[in-house]
């Protein structure tokens, strides 16, 4: 039943975008039937059951000595990562096919993991850009921080075309202590080209999430005619029959979301991608693993 | 090149369309927004622009065939030197004379018109149900007459002329241009190249004209108080209004009653049947008071008082009890059967199993005599028929075939032996006199087309063989209903009785049938003069009803017809054209010889343009399927 709070189009009709987090990460901790404060710190939160590995020095060994069995011994959070989310704010990114508009799932999604993370007192930070850094909220477990970042979330409408170079090297400049980068971005660009850029992070010790928005659209286009696709960046017009749209589109889109993959992880990056039209959960849940494999 | 409807051209601008649709509308379909075109290669676009190429060519055969039946519509035609290039047009003023010009004051305004319009090289005609070249000075004479005028002749008649003349011709019409004359439309009045048409109206408005539109009266009665006579009044663009109409008879009014017609309405009179004398009487019906248009107030016809007409019967008393008894029945005592020593005297025989020496009777009906011959089967023994000599191949006798009975399968329904007898439905015959017909005409036969009825001419005579006896065995066909009507239109066909028409519109042509002596007649017209003589009809020679009244035809034997002719009744209309018609009427009649008879000979080419749109159509169907198919794959 929480589950539906993560549909995408009810979010939508949430008015209040810290609501429509709450609504999110509750509902999503809900249906993991776990407590969502759960964390690193030195208030004891609960026991899990140890799995390969997994770091023994947060191995219960009193309850092993009791039941013979290994159990994690986890604790009530206390800020000790930092959650930087780069939010991709490009022209590309107002596209909607049906439901919601790219930047506006993005925007559920900055806003739940934001919410998550300030629940658990993390530092939370932002950066919009397009070809250019657009806001700046640098990461902070201040109090008042979740409403700046949250203000900031909301100030993101698509602005004009993506350049992953230029934002990204200013991102350096900011993101001077290790944390975890989340990228939401629908990344049209040559996936070499985005994952070159980004692998600079991860190198300095950042866990790096890319959060690959797509609007289904997008990979199974279907015109009934001949359209003129205007490109929502370049303003450029191509005439593109049905045909083509049905064929070798989806079979360079197949090979792009392969490749972005297939290079992420050979750069140690963690990819995700997310369908404007999925629930929002299975994003959480890959944010929380990777969360969860930092120490 | 030249063109007779050029205003189609304007259709032109439906070539817009298919322009819209292929190009405007393809080159620019709907635009959507699309988050980038990365994925998209310039290059594959290329065989979009190569199909749109394709389309090109299916758009050039589309716009060719709008165009070529758009210019077929605007009736393209080559224009040639002519004969009678440059040379000057010869006017012809041509003065309607038909009946409606008789309504007060137009036939003066005709004449006034057509004297303004004679120019010393001018020629006059008359024009009504034909066109006649006049003398100039006739002018000042020229009346109304009693025809109805047809553009439909005018048009043939100004081609004729102007073929004659080899010169362009303007021809002047000055007429009352009634609506309905032009019933047909102007495509009545299309006039030869080379001929222009200029209308000069005498009639301003519609005229309220009432007329005794027809009469109907037997034309032939035993007593004289029998006839009773029915008339139609009629209003034209009339109000409501009490007429008188008289009957009149030999030139004395016999009869009076007063009627209601409605306005732009009809009412019947009727009079009961006058006492009229032994022979032809001559008889009206006429309207007081009078109106602006006199011919048409009065309907003439004729009635004639004669003793009844004798057939003489030969054969068995059965049969002849039956064709007694169905001949009183059905025509009340205008045929009488008579008995066998005076039968020359008699308009027709009737022989059944029995008749006079052949040759005797061979010569009678050859003078004109009626023969119904009712074979028998002593006729059979023969071998052939009396008087006609059509041969008798046997007898075939129903019995002995599986239906048990014949029944009449082909009947020509165009004769009224047949049609007034519902076509013989349901008679029963069983025995048939198989006779070879030959030159005869069958009117009626068995399935197997063994005749059941002959119609054959005989000298002048007409003679009528029936295949089967009227003993009342050999078949049912006296005890059925169609042998009434079946002896009724037998016996008037053999004694003449068919040719009695009592009317005949004017300007109508007496046609005789060519080489028939049967039809040999001397025609009196209204005033006694001879129209035609014996040798004349005789060769075939026509002769038109040109005047109202009584014309007489004389045939001798007791066989003289009066015709009564009227004005046509299509003139009492008086109605003119719209004037909006009127002055389109010249252009629909001559468009290609507007320039006023100058204009050369044109070649329509309309035929050649339309193979040139199936042929531009058929290229488009394959174009167009070869497109689609390919799309499909």
């Amino acid at each position: 039943m929480q589950q539906r709070f993560l549909d995408p189009q009810i979010l939508a009709g949430i008015a209040n975008l810290e609501l429509t987090a709450k609504t999110v990460v509750e509902g999503f901790i809900s249906g993991l039937h776990r407590s969502p404060d759960y964390g690193f710190s030195q208030e004891f939160a609960e026991y899990r059951p140890y799995v390969p590995g997994d770091d023994l020095r947060y191995v219960d060994w009193n309850v092993y000595a009791r039941t013979s069995r290994l159990y994690l011994k986890r604790f009530r959070g206390e800020t000790n990562t930092r959650l930087t989310i780069l939010l991709d704010r490009s022209a590309s990114m107002g596209f909607q096919s049906r439901g919601l508009r790219k930047i506006d799932y993005a925007r559920f999604l900055a806003a739940s993991l934001g919410y998550l993370a300030h629940q658990q007192r993390d530092a939370v930070g932002l950066i919009a850009f397009d070809d250019e850094v657009r806001d700046y909220v640098e990461p902070s477990s201040r109090h008042g921080q979740w409403v700046k970042v949250l203000h900031a979330i909301d100030r993101a409408e698509p602005g004009r075309r993506t350049d992953y170079t230029q934002p990204f090297w200013h991102f350096q400049q900011f993101l001077r202590r290790r944390g975890i980068v989340l990228v939401v971005s629908d990344f049209f660009a040559p996936a070499r080209d985005v994952v070159s850029t980004v692998a600079p992070l991860r190198q300095r010790g950042n866990d790096v999430i890319l959060m690959h928005v797509l609007d289904p659209e997008e990979i199974e286009p279907e015109l009934e005619g001949s359209r003129v696709l205007i490109d929502m960046e370049t303003g450029q017009e191509m005439e593109v029959h049905p045909a083509y749209a049905a064929g070798p589109y989806r079979e360079k889109m197949r090979r792009h979301l392969e490749e972005m993959e297939s290079l992420a992880q050979g750069a140690g990056l963690s990819y995700h991608r997310s369908l404007t039209s999925e629930p929002l959960d299975e994003a959480l849940r890959r944010y929380l693993a990777v969360r969860e494999g930092r120490p | 090149m030249g063109l007779l409807a050029p205003w189609f051209l304007a259709g032109l601008g439906l070539l817009a369309l298919p322009v819209y649709l292929h190009l405007l509308r393809r080159s620019r379909p709907d635009s959507k927004q699309f988050s980038s075109l990365m994925f998209f290669e310039p290059g594959r676009q290329a065989e979009l622009r190569r199909r749109r190429l394709d389309y090109l060519a299916l758009l050039a055969a589309r716009l060719l065939l709008l165009a070529l039946i758009i210019f077929a519509f605007a009736q393209p035609v080559i224009r040639s030197a002519s004969v009678s290039a440059g040379a000057p047009a010869l006017r012809l003023v041509v003065v309607d004379t038909s009946a409606s010009m008789g309504f007060r004051g137009r036939m003066e305004e005709a004449r006034r018109i057509a004297s303004g319009l004679l120019t010393p090289q001018a020629r006059l005609a008359a024009f009504d149900s034909r066109l006649r070249l006049l003398d100039r000075a006739e002018l000042a004479r020229l009346e109304a007459g009693p025809a109805a005028n047809s553009f439909a002749e005018l048009a043939r008649a100004l081609r004729a002329f102007h073929d004659e003349q080899k010169q362009p011709v303007e021809a002047h019409l000055v007429s009352d241009f009634q609506r309905s004359a032009l019933a047909g439309g102007f495509a009545e009045l299309q006039l030869p190249e080379g001929v222009s048409l200029k209308v000069h109206s005498v009639a301003q408005r519609a005229e309220p004209n009432w007329t005794v539109e027809s009469v109907r009266a037997p034309a032939r009665v035993r007593h004289g108080r029998e006839a009773r006579i029915q008339a139609v009044i009629a209003g034209f663009r009339t109000q409501a209004q009490t007429k008188t109409a008289v009957l009149r008879v030999a030139g004395r009014d016999a009869a009076r009653q007063s009627v209601g017609v409605p306005p732009e309405g009809r009412a019947t009179v009727e009079f009961d049947g006058p006492d009229l004398p032994y022979g032809f009487s001559e008889c009206s019906v006429r309207l007081e008071p009078g109106d602006g248009l006199a011919g048409d107030d009065e309907f003439l016809f004729a009635i004639e008082r004669t003793d009844p007409l004798t057939l003489a019967w030969f054969g068995d008393r059965r049969a002849e009890n039956y064709v007694r008894s169905a001949l009183e029945a059905a025509a009340g005592g205008l045929f009488a059967l008579g008995g066998g020593t005076a039968w020359q005297q008699a308009r027709a025989l009737i022989a059944a199993g029995s008749m006079p020496a052949e040759a005797e009777l061979a010569a009678a009906v050859r003078r004109g005599m009626g023969l119904l011959l009712v074979l028998t089967p002593a006729d059979a023994a023969r071998g052939q028929v009396p008087v006609t000599g059509q041969k008798i191949a046997g007898t075939r006798y129903a019995a002995r075939s599986a239906e048990g009975f014949f029944l009449a399968a082909r009947t020509d329904s165009t004769s009224p032996l047949i049609d007034k007898a519902g076509a013989w439905q349901g008679v029963r015959f069983y025995q048939v006199l198989a006779v070879e017909p030959g030159s005869g005409r069958v009117l009626a036969a068995l399935s197997d087309g063994t005749p059941l009825l002959l119609e054959q001419r005989v000298g002048d005579g007409t003679v009528l063989v029936l295949a089967s006896p009227l003993d009342g065995a050999a078949n049912d066909f006296p005890l059925q209903p169609a042998f009434v009507p079946f002896v009724e239109q037998a016996a008037r066909l053999l004694t003449g009785w068919e040719d009695s028409t009592a009317s005949m519109p004017a300007g109508e042509m007496l046609v005789p049938a060519a080489g028939e002596r049967a039809r040999a007649y001397e025609l009196l017209d209204p005033r006694g003069r001879r129209a035609l003589s014996f040798a004349e009809s005789a060769r075939g020679a026509s002769v038109e009803l040109d005047q109202t009244g009584f014309w007489r035809v004389l045939r001798g034997g007791g066989r003289d017809r009066v015709i009564a002719v009227n004005i046509d009744r299509r003139e009492s209309d008086l109605e003119p054209l719209p004037p909006e018609s009127l002055e389109m009427l010249p252009a629909a009649a001559s468009a290609a010889s507007q320039s006023g008879g100058g204009a050369p000979p044109e070649k329509p080419l309309a035929l050649w343009v339309l193979a040139a749109a199936l042929a531009a159509a058929l290229v488009e169907a394959v174009l167009a399927s070869f497109y689609l198919g390919k799309e499909a794959a």
